[in-house]
């Protein structure tokens, strides 16, 4: 029975799973789950995923939600479809792609995700930009990718050499920040305009970036 | 008395000769009187009879092996004590310097070093496996108020962030806390309790219990942390965000509505094992209730039940108030 993914096309959290889906070209379904509607919240996706976040996926009967732990799941269960996107052998290369990831979900994700909740999801929803709070959330993020800028100048990508999750995390939240005005990702230094243009234009972004397709999602 | 030291534990082995009631060379040329083949009865006996050899018979010894102070003495017996005396004192000196030379020894050799602060919960975070899992280990404080060790450029060189802890394993450098912690487990795999699954699904709910940890505890338990504890301890003279600190408090309290419906149909967050993922919630945790908060033990049966397995754990007891500096051998 083919993969089902529970969310919505354009979220954030779902592209997350969707880049990884599309990265190894794993067969699935987008169940769209309309967010404007509550459907999040309503008591049949509550028994599968009791915070009311999107998604989680149903594969064969097996429930899992949290996009990172989706995405290391379909890279561990397929680990020879498209490219291995988690080292799984040595010990030392196990630790820096951790390390990686642990980056992405401290250093990152809490001030881009606050920046675009700010500039873009408030004013979606009829609600205001604080001009402080996304001012300070950029200000920080700025200062972290001075970081970033150092590590990226003596290894490819975030957690070694090779691609891995822990740079593809980025791309939902990293490709919002144009749009809602800033242009951290191209203009910190050469290192993060490198590694943000190598990761932000693979194949498997570029097919999901503007909306994730509903329904089956076929790789032939 | 022969002095050694044993490298493989922390002990200081002090073995003495038997019946040295004599040196060894007056034992080759005559047979020592009656009176001082009695065996030695104390470690300053010991050391007081090489010191100084008996005044009845230094005159008689081949080569001189103590000092010549039994003229100072106006009987045997006060000689006898003051030899004791000084051996005694020259022994506890000499085990103090030893000690301090293993501590140094300990701290050259011991391969694994943790650089942070007994006082930050990411330290801790690192610190309660280290204890769980009886790695040694030395812990080097970053001093991160006053000095701010942690912006010197050796440090940054490190630790690109800025940020504590990091860990140096023989050389081989590794930050953020959750990254150490796994790579612990993964490197110590067989000291204590498995604290990661490995098998496809299992290991996946436990990923899920660690991204729910990040996402919807220690997202909201930091705020509440840094605003009501962190904040008027370090830098007291920031303002205090009430509305930040009560809005972090009331989502945290709307999620942990959910962990209660979780742990009632498992005993911990990835399943019915401790794992890291559980682990992970000790150290914002525990400052909930130092800002005033009894969140965790108020919520329900099923949190109640679980924070109290945890936090109860002799290795989170012993590092969640200051973690213990400098060299850790279990």
């Amino acid at each position: 029975m083919v993969l089902k993914l529970y969310g919505n096309p354009q979220a954030t959290c779902t592209k997350r799973v969707a880049v990884v889906l599309y990265e190894k070209k794993i067969p699935f379904e987008l169940v769209v789950i309309d967010l404007s509607k509550g459907e999040h919240k309503a008591p049949a996706f509550l028994e599968k995923q009791p915070f009311g976040q999107v998604p989680y996926i149903e594969d064969d009967g097996f429930t899992l939600f949290e996009s990172r732990a989706i995405s290391r799941y379909l890279d561990a269960k397929y680990p020879n479809k498209g490219p291995k996107l988690t080292p799984d052998s040595d010990l030392k290369a196990k630790a820096l792609f951790e390390q990686g990831v642990s980056i992405e979900q401290s250093n990152f994700d809490p001030f881009a995700s606050k920046a675009i909740m700010e500039a873009i999801f408030k004013p979606m929803f009829g609600q205001t930009k604080n001009d402080a709070v996304y001012d300070e959330a950029i200000k920080t993020l700025s200062a972290k990718l001075d970081a970033y800028e150092k590590i990226l100048a003596k290894q490819k990508y975030l957690g070694g050499d090779g691609v891995t999750l822990a740079d593809l995390f980025h791309l939902p939240y990293g490709s919002l920040l144009a749009t809602a005005g800033s242009d951290l990702m191209t203009s910190k230094g050469p290192n993060v305009t490198r590694w943000w243009k190598d990761i932000s234009s693979r194949e498997s972004w570029a097919a999901i970036a503007k909306g994730i397709p509903a329904g089956v999602n076929k790789f032939d | 008395m022969v002095i050694g030291l044993h490298l493989s534990k922390p002990r200081i082995v002090v073995m003495t000769l038997p019946n040295s009631g004599t040196s060894p060379a007056t034992s080759a040329t005559q047979t020592p009187p009656p009176s001082l083949q009695a065996p030695a009865q104390s470690w300053g006996d010991h050391a007081g009879c090489i010191l100084t050899a008996s005044p009845m018979h230094a005159s008689k010894l081949s080569s001189p092996v103590g000092l010549p102070i039994q003229s100072c003495f106006p009987s045997t017996d006060g000689y006898r004590s003051f030899a004791f005396a000084f051996g005694f004192l020259w022994t506890l000196e000499l085990r103090t310097h030893l000690i301090r030379v293993h501590r140094l020894y300990s701290s050259l050799t011991m391969t694994l070093k943790l650089y942070g602060n007994p006082n930050s919960v990411n330290t801790k975070c690192v610190a309660v496996i280290l204890y769980l899992k009886k790695i040694p280990h030395e812990l080097i404080t970053v001093d991160i108020i006053t000095r701010k060790d942690n912006l010197l450029p050796e440090y940054l060189g490190k630790q690109p962030f800025g940020e504590i802890p990091y860990l140096d394993d023989d050389g081989f450098v590794l930050y953020e806390s959750k990254a150490i912690c796994r790579y612990l487990e993964e490197r110590y795999g067989d000291h204590g309790p498995a604290l990661m699954p490995s098998d496809l699904k299992a290991k996946a709910l436990f990923e899920q219990a660690v991204s729910v940890e990040w996402a919807n505890f220690e997202a909201y338990a930091m705020v509440a942390g840094v605003e009501g504890v962190l904040k008027p301890k370090f830098f007291p003279n920031l303002p205090f965000n009430k509305a930040l600190y009560d809005q972090a408090i009331k989502t945290l309290s709307m999620k942990l509505d959910v962990y209660e419906t979780i742990l009632a149909k498992q005993k911990f967050l990835a399943g019915d094992e401790m794992t890291l993922a559980d682990l992970f919630h000790l150290p914002y945790g525990e400052l909930l209730a130092i800002g005033g908060n009894y969140i965790m033990t108020t919520k329900g049966p099923n949190v109640k039940r679980w924070w109290t397995a945890i936090s109860s754990l002799p290795s989170w007891q012993a590092v969640k108030d200051k973690v213990p500096a400098g060299v850790v051998d279990f």
